[in-house]
C-alpha cells in the first residue's frame, strides 16, 4: 500500500468517527509526508491542525492507521502549506488590476537563482530577415547546449532584441531542463561581483560560481573593454567551461574585432563560435513586430496607425513598441481612435528627434573617427590615407544630409561636383563588398547620432 | 463559572476578538468566543485558524469555569446593557449575564470543541514599543499588495541582519514602502499577512508600552501584557529589492508637504479613469507643478514653489499611491528624487531617515 492510499483509507475511517464540520477543518489538506521505521510524519496546513490533532485525534488517527498496518508505532505532525481550507476559498482577487500604462518595478519578475525574466521566450519574439541569423543560431543552441556553436556572439544596436533572445535561450533550456544551471548576468553585474567577492577575501567562491554553470550568458560584454581583471577572470571562466562543454553566449553592441581595449586572446575565443548580427528591422518586420503587440488594444488601433507607425519610427524596436504604448494611451484618454494628423503630432513630441546633423558634424566625426586633421580633408591631396575619410564624407553629406553634389564639391575645396558623385559611387559599392567599411560607417554615424556632438 | 466584571472593558475585548473570527456558518465554533477564567481574570480567546486573539481583563471570579457564546450574540446583548457592571454566570448550557437592569441567556456551543490556540516556544523574540510598532506596520501597509495571487507581496517582510536593524518593508511591484526601526536584531526574516498587520495596528493602537514579539518559522505572536494576537507567517520570500532603491537622482525637489498632498488630492479630482496625474519639475523657475485632465471632468492645475537641483522632468503617476506616499509623511517638508519619467519617483520626509516610499509612474501619454 502507497502513502497515499494508506491515508486515503484511514480518512474514510476517520470521517465516520468525527462530525463533518470537524472532519473537513482538521483533516482536509492532510497527507503523509514520510514514513520510516514504523513512525508516520503528517502534513498539516497550519499550526491549529497540528495542536488539535495532537491533542484531539492522535488516538483515533493512530488506531486508524494500525488497523491498516500494525508495525506502524507513532504518528508526528508537521507544518507544511500555509494553505487552509479557508483561505481557498476566499482566494479570490479583491482589487482591480491597475492599468497596465502603470509601470512595475521589473526587478522583480526575474527569477532569483538564474536572472532570467520569464516574460523573454522564443514565442514571443519575432523574426524577420533583419534577425533570423540570431534567432537560427540561437534556437540551435537551445536545442544542443555547448555542441552547436559555442561560445554564442550576437551583436546589434539599442532596443533590437538582444537580451530577449539571450534570455529566450536561457528559458527555453530552463523550460526543458529545470536541472540545468544557467545565469543571465550583464558584464557590468559580472565585474561588479568580482570587485566585492575580491573585497571580501571571498575570491575563489567567485570563481567556483561561474564555474558551475551549465549555460552561462553574459550580457553587454562590450563594457568589460578596459577592464583588465576582469577581463583576466573572464578569460580563465570561459576556458573552464569551454573545455568542459558547457555553453556561454555574449552579446554587444558591436563585433568582437570591433571592441576596443579588449585583450586579443579574448577577441580570438568570442569568435571562435558563431558570431551573429541583428541588424534594423525593415518596414515589414517593424509591421509585424507591431502586430504582435496590438492584442487586447484593437479598439484603439487599426491597419492604417499600425503602418503609420511602422514607417515614422525605424530604428529601434523598443521604441516602436513606446510609439504604440503612446498611441494607445493616448486614445484612451481622449475616448476615441486617433486620426493620423494627430498621431504624427503625439509621435514628434515623443519619439527621439530624427538625425538632425549639420555638415561640420558630419566631417568632424569623419575626422575624428580616421584620427585626421579636418583641415587636410580639404585639401588637394590625394594621399591613400586622407582620400578614404574624404570620400567617406563625402558619402555620409549626401546620405544622411541630403547635400547636393555641387555643395558637396564646393565644401572639399572647391571641387567639381563629378567628384562628388565619383566618391558617393565608389563607397556605394565599396559597402557592398567590404564588411570591414561597412562597420567603420555604421560607427561613425554612432559617434554623431548617439554622443550628440556639437 | 461565575464572576463580576467591568461591561465597557469586556466589550471593548470582545469586539476586538470578533475581528479575528470567522463568519463560516459550517463551523459555528470559529464564529464563537471562548469565555475562560483565571486568575482574578477573565480571558477572551477566539480564533478563525488564521490567526488567534487572546486578551485579558481583571474581574472578580467566584467560581472557575468557561463559556462558549456566539460572538455576535454577545456583543449585541453587551452593547445594549447600560450599567456598568455585569456578571456572568454558566448555567446548564446558557452564558447568563445579569446587571442591574436586565437578565440575558446566551445559548453556547461545548467548549470542548473550540480549537487549541498554538503556543509558541520564547526562543526567538524581540521587544518593540508599541508606537514604533504601530508606525513601522502603518507606514508599509499601504504599499503591500492585496491580491493572494503572490502571497509575499501580500504580507510585511520584516528582517534585519547584522548591523541593519529591524526593517519593514512591503510592495505590490508598483510602489515600495520601506521603514527602519531603530532596533536591531542579529538575523531575522518573517513575512507577516497584510490582513494580520493591519490587525495589529487596531488591536495595539491604545495601549502603551512595550509589545513582546515572539516567532518561529511558521508563527508568530504579539503580546503586551493584557492581549496577545497570533498570526500564521506566510511562507516564501520577499523579492530582493535594495537594488530598486536609487542612490542618486536626477532631480531633486523639496516642498511644503501640505502644499504638495492638496494640490495631488485636488488633481486626484480630474483625473482620468487611469487615476492619473501629472508632476512637472521646472528647476529655473523652482516650480513645482501639479496637474491633471479629463476629457469628462476638467483640468487642475497648480503650482508650488520648490527647493529644486538638478534637471526638469516632468512624470504621471497614479494620484492614489502619490497621495498615500505623501500622507504617511510626519514632517512639514517632503523630499521627491526623480530619475527621469520612467523611474521610480522616491518620497521621504526631509527630516526622517527611517521611512522611505518608492512610487513608479505611468507611461507617458
Amino acid at each position: 500500500m502507497t502513502n497515499e492510499e494508506l491515508w486515503q483509507t484511514a480518512l474514510n475511517e476517520l470521517e465516520l468517527a468525527v462530525s463533518k464540520a470537524n472532519f473537513i477543518t482538521w483533516f482536509q489538506n492532510t497527507s503523509i509526508a514520510d514514513r520510516q521505521d514504523g513512525v508516520i510524519v503528517l502534513n498539516v496546513p497550519n499550526a491549529f491542525a497540528k495542536e488539535w490533532l495532537e491533542y484531539k485525534y492522535h488516538k483515533f488517527i493512530l488506531k486508524a492507521l494500525r488497523n491498516l498496518a500494525p508495525d506502524i508505532r507513532n504518528v508526528e505532525y508537521i507544518i507544511s502549506s500555509e494553505l487552509t481550507p479557508l483561505l481557498q476559498k476566499r482566494r479570490r482577487e479583491r482589487s482591480i488590476a491597475p492599468h497596465e500604462e502603470q509601470l512595475e518595478f521589473k526587478e522583480f519578475l526575474v527569477d532569483r537563482e538564474t536572472n532570467l525574466n520569464p516574460r523573454y521566450t522564443f514565442d514571443s519574439f519575432i523574426v524577420g530577415p533583419f534577425n533570423e541569423l540570431a534567432h537560427a543560431a540561437s534556437t540551435a543552441v537551445s536545442k544542443n547546449l555547448g555542441q552547436a556553436y559555442n561560445p554564442l556572439f550576437l551583436y546589434g544596436g539599442v532596443g533590437l532584441g538582444k537580451t530577449h533572445l539571450l534570455q529566450s535561450v536561457g528559458n527555453e533550456i530552463k523550460k526543458l531542463n529545470p536541472r540545468l544551471r544557467v545565469l543571465y548576468t550583464t558584464s557590468e553585474r559580472f565585474t561588479s561581483e568580482l570587485v566585492s567577492s575580491m573585497q571580501n577575501n571571498e575570491a575563489s567562491s567567485f570563481k567556483d560560481k561561474y564555474r558551475s554553470y551549465d549555460l552561462l550568458i553574459l550580457d553587454d560584454i562590450q563594457f568589460v573593454a578596459g577592464k583588465v581583471k576582469t577581463q583576466e577572470e573572464l578569460f580563465h571562466i570561459f576556458n573552464s567551461l569551454y573545455e568542459t562543454g558547457r555553453q556561454i553566449i555574449f552579446s554587444s553592441d558591436k563585433p568582437p574585432h570591433a571592441i576596443n581595449n579588449l585583450e586579443e586572446r579574448l577577441k580570438s575565443r568570442f569568435e571562435g563560435g558563431m558570431v551573429a548580427d541583428i541588424g534594423q528591422p525593415e518596414y515589414e518586420s517593424r509591421l509585424a513586430i507591431l502586430k504582435s503587440k496590438v492584442l487586447g488594444k484593437e479598439n484603439y488601433i487599426n491597419q492604417e496607425i499600425l503602418e503609420f507607425i511602422a514607417s515614422s519610427v525605424q530604428r529601434n524596436i523598443r521604441e516602436l513598441e513606446g510609439a504604440l504604448n503612446t498611441v494607445v494611451a493616448k486614445s484612451k484618454l481622449s475616448g476615441k481612435m486617433l486620426s493620423i494628423p494627430e498621431i504624427k503630432e503625439v509621435l514628434d513630441k515623443n519619439t527621439q528627434p530624427k538625425r538632425i546633423v549639420t555638415a561640420n558634424q558630419i566631417i568632424k566625426c569623419v575626422a575624428d573617427f580616421f584620427d585626421v586633421n579636418e583641415k587636410i580633408l580639404f585639401e588637394k591631396t590625394r594621399k591613400k590615407e586622407i582620400v578614404k575619410p574624404r570620400q567617406i564624407a563625402m558619402y555620409l553629406l549626401r546620405e544622411d544630409y541630403n547635400g547636393s553634389y555641387p555643395y558637396i564639391g564646393q565644401r572639399f575645396g572647391g571641387r567639381d561636383h563629378t567628384t562628388a558623385i565619383h566618391a558617393f559611387d565608389k563607397i556605394s559599392k565599396e559597402l557592398k563588398k567590404s564588411s570591414q567599411l561597412v562597420e567603420e560607417v555604421k560607427r561613425i554615424r554612432e559617434l554623431y547620432e548617439y554622443n550628440n556632438v556639437n | 463559572m461565575k464572576l463580576n466584571c467591568n461591561k465597557n472593558e469586556l466589550y471593548r475585548l470582545i469586539s476586538l476578538a470578533e475581528r479575528s473570527t470567522s463568519k463560516n456558518p459550517t463551523l459555528p465554533t470559529l464564529s464563537s468566543v471562548l469565555l475562560k477564567t483565571g486568575k482574578n481574570q477573565l480571558s477572551v480567546i477566539s480564533t478563525n485558524l488564521e490567526v488567534g486573539f487572546e486578551g485579558n481583563l481583571s474581574a472578580k471570579v467566584e467560581k472557575e469555569g468557561e463559556a462558549l457564546p456566539p460572538i455576535k450574540t454577545l456583543i449585541s446583548i453587551l452593547y445594549s446593557i447600560p450599567d456598568e457592571e455585569i456578571t456572568l454566570e454558566n448555567q446548564n448550557n446558557n452564558l447568563k449575564i445579569t446587571s442591574k437592569t436586565s437578565t440575558s441567556k446566551i445559548k453556547c456551543l461545548s467548549v470542548e470543541e473550540f480549537p487549541v490556540i498554538p503556543k509558541i516556544k520564547k526562543e526567538k523574540f524581540f521587544s518593540i514599543h508599541q508606537d514604533d510598532l504601530t508606525q513601522a506596520l502603518k507606514n508599509t501597509i499601504p504599499a503591500a499588495s492585496l491580491t493572494h495571487t503572490k502571497p509575499e507581496l501580500a504580507s510585511i517582510y520584516i528582517y534585519s541582519q547584522g548591523k541593519f536593524p529591524i526593517t519593514f518593508v512591503a510592495t505590490d511591484s508598483f510602489r515600495l514602502s520601506e521603514h527602519k526601526t531603530s532596533l536591531n536584531f542579529p538575523s531575522l526574516s518573517i513575512l507577516l499577512p497584510q490582513k494580520s498587520a493591519q490587525e495589529i495596528t487596531r488591536i495595539f493602537e491604545d495601549s502603551a508600552g512595550d509589545i513582546d514579539v515572539i516567532f518561529n518559522n511558521n508563527q508568530i505572536v504579539f503580546q503586551n501584557r493584557n492581549i496577545s494576537f497570533l498570526s500564521r507567517l506566510t511562507e516564501g520570500s520577499f523579492p530582493e529589492y535594495q537594488t530598486i532603491i536609487p542612490k542618486s537622482f536626477e532631480t531633486q525637489v523639496v516642498v511644503e508637504k501640505n502644499s504638495i498632498l492638496g494640490s495631488t488630492r485636488a488633481a486626484g479630482v480630474f483625473s482620468s479613469k487611469l487615476s492619473e496625474i501629472t508632476l512637472s519639475v521646472k528647476a529655473e523657475e523652482g516650480n513645482l507643478i501639479v496637474k491633471s485632465s479629463s476629457p469628462d471632468t476638467g483640468e487642475y492645475e497648480a503650482i508650488s514653489t520648490a527647493k529644486i537641483s538638478g534637471q526638469d522632468v516632468e512624470a504621471n503617476f497614479n494620484y492614489h499611491y502619490l497621495l498615500e506616499a505623501l500622507q504617511l509623511i510626519s514632517g512639514p517638508k517632503v523630499f521627491l528624487g526623480f530619475n527621469g519619467a520612467q523611474k521610480a519617483v522616491l518620497v521621504k520626509g526631509m527630516d526622517e531617515s527611517g521611512y522611505i516610499h518608492l512610487v513608479m509612474p505611468m507611461r507617458g501619454v
